[in-house]
């Protein structure tokens, strides 16, 4: 009798995902757990991690940290062990996107963009990096966008913070070789299921290629992820402080 | 030659190191300088180099009136530029601190302090002149990124975090600005003899200066590149970020 086999990549496997309610987060966690991962989502909108969890039963853990504040990636790194005893890949999805052009941007927003998209991704990191150096080994992917390498004149904060990432990936990657740890990024184009105000904004950074790239389209949060997976597998055990566009080609000018 | 004639410039952190040579390049060209820096003392210092190049000078400086982080005293600082100097043409945002460690020893003072005056910095001081660069349709923004922006740096997860998000953020403000003939670039220096890469410990910093094909860089290196951009040879070029490394990174 022919069983559906499913892959299973991820088997004994625990991932922690940030900003896990966003739409690239949710169908990370998704993919992730069907692959045979244990999954801690963290998000503060728990209520969607509460349905995710009741639909996919075990193997799941639901978080609801604030990485603004110092001493939740050490809680959040303790919760993922308390429960699975081990932590193996990180993912940092942060996208808080009050994008603005810069004559609008106060000061508070400014602020509240560059802790949400940054800070968090630092207490995130901090939190497990005892328990990676401890083991030797962990796999770092953080969630950049084509706005932080191409900037966007529309969103001036959060294409600063996703260059940012950038910056912090390429550290981390240099920085944690020696504890075996490698951290890369996606930076994914508009995204079917994301914010479609921003979308408008980022799609009109890019008009000439569009009209040129006959193959262009929104990317789904489920394309992005199943990048995000290749590079938490072992087939992507060899790539180290890249950062790999998801866009159908938007940003060509990347080098 | 005197390729700045009659233009008005801010160099942020100009008390020392690339910012002082940035200042005092731009001022050898024929700019009037609005001096800036959170210490008062290097600040009159390099003014009063500049006085004696017979260049026009204002001084913006302590807290906090030099305070780049601070939105009031950069809005005060644009006026002071158009009141005094007699308008503003030039921002250079060159001001940047380093609090260096690696990830899991690194405080959240040093994180925040870094990405503050570092990039917030920035992002007030070119707020505060973009309006006035917008009416009058003209404009130079050069921001201080760093090599670092680019390939990341142990021990500088703050640093590297700014200097690289400072590279979009150019790229941003120059889409938001080529309409208005403002060009917005940034420039990445490699290791340049400064007091903040003397405090790389010794023997890193040697083999840093062993490995430059060019030999270790000076502050004037990055300030003719500064001035360059700045001249109407740039007019045309925008949200570029130029590498300046002596062939340390290629």
């Amino acid at each position: 009798m022919w069983k559906t086999i499913l892959p299973s990549r991820f088997v004994d496997k625990t991932v922690i995902i940030t900003n896990a309610a966003g739409s690239v987060g949710l169908a990370a966690a998704k993919l992730f757990h069907e692959e045979g991962a244990n999954v801690v989502a963290n998000d503060d909108r728990v209520s969607k991690l509460r349905l995710l969890e009741r639909s996919l039963g075990s193997r799941f853990k639901a978080t609801s940290f604030d990485l603004t504040r110092p001493e939740a990636g050490i809680q959040l790194a303790k919760a993922a062990l308390d429960e699975f005893k081990s932590i193996d890949i990180l993912i940092c999805n942060e996208g808080a996107s009050q994008g603005r052009p810069l004559m609008d941007v106060t000061s508070n927003e400014w602020d509240n963009v560059i802790d949400r998209n940054l800070t968090a991704i630092f207490h995130a990191l901090q939190g497990v990096y005892d328990h990676f150096r401890g083991k030797g080994a962990g796999t770092v992917i953080l969630v950049s966008s084509i706005a932080g390498r191409s900037g966007c004149g529309e969103m001036v904060d959060y294409s600063s913070s996703m260059g940012g990432v950038l910056g912090m990936m390429k550290t981390v990657s240099r920085e944690w070789s020696r504890c075996g740890v490698t951290c890369t990024a996606v930076c994914p184009g508009p995204i079917e299921e994301g914010d479609q105000g921003l979308n408008v904004k980022f799609k009109s950074r890019y008009s000439q290629t569009q009209v040129e790239l006959a193959s262009f389209r929104n990317v789904t949060a489920e394309q992005v992820a199943r990048v995000i997976l290749f590079l938490a597998s072992d087939d992507g055990k060899p790539l180290n402080g890249q950062a790999i566009n998801v866009d159908y080609g938007l940003y060509l000018h990347s080098i | 030659m005197s390729r700045l004639e009659g233009k008005v410039a801010i160099v942020t952190g100009s008390g020392r190191g690339i910012g002082k040579a940035i200042a005092k390049t731009l001022a050898l060209e024929g700019a009037s300088i609005l001096v800036n820096d959170v210490d008062k003392e290097v600040a009159e210092a390099t003014a009063d180099e500049i006085r004696e190049l017979n260049s026009k000078v204002a001084v913006a400086a302590g807290i906090p009136e030099g305070d780049v982080t601070d939105e009031s005293s950069c809005m005060r600082m644009v006026e002071k530029a158009k009141r005094e100097l007699g308008g503003l043409h030039i921002l250079i945002n060159n001001a940047g601190v380093t609090r260096d460690k690696v990830i899991h020893k690194m405080t959240d003072e040093m994180w925040d302090l870094v990405l503050k005056v570092n990039l917030k910095g920035i992002m007030l001081m070119t707020k505060a002149a973009c309006e006035h660069f917008k009416q009058q349709r003209y404009g130079k923004i050069v921001n201080m990124s760093s090599m670092v922006g680019l390939g990341g740096n142990v021990g500088q997860i703050n640093y590297s975090a700014s200097k690289a998000a400072i590279i979009a953020f150019t790229k941003s403000v120059a889409e938001y600005l080529a309409s208005y003939n403002v060009c917005v670039n940034a420039v990445a220096p490699g290791i340049i003899d400064t007091r903040m890469t003397r405090q790389i410990p010794v023997e890193k910093f040697a083999s840093y200066e062993r490995a430059i094909p060019m030999g270790l860089g000076t502050p004037e290196h990055v300030a003719r590149v500064v001035l360059s951009l700045c001249s109407e040879d740039f007019d045309y070029v925008t949200g570029q970020t130029i590498l300046v490394s002596g062939g340390l990174i290629i």
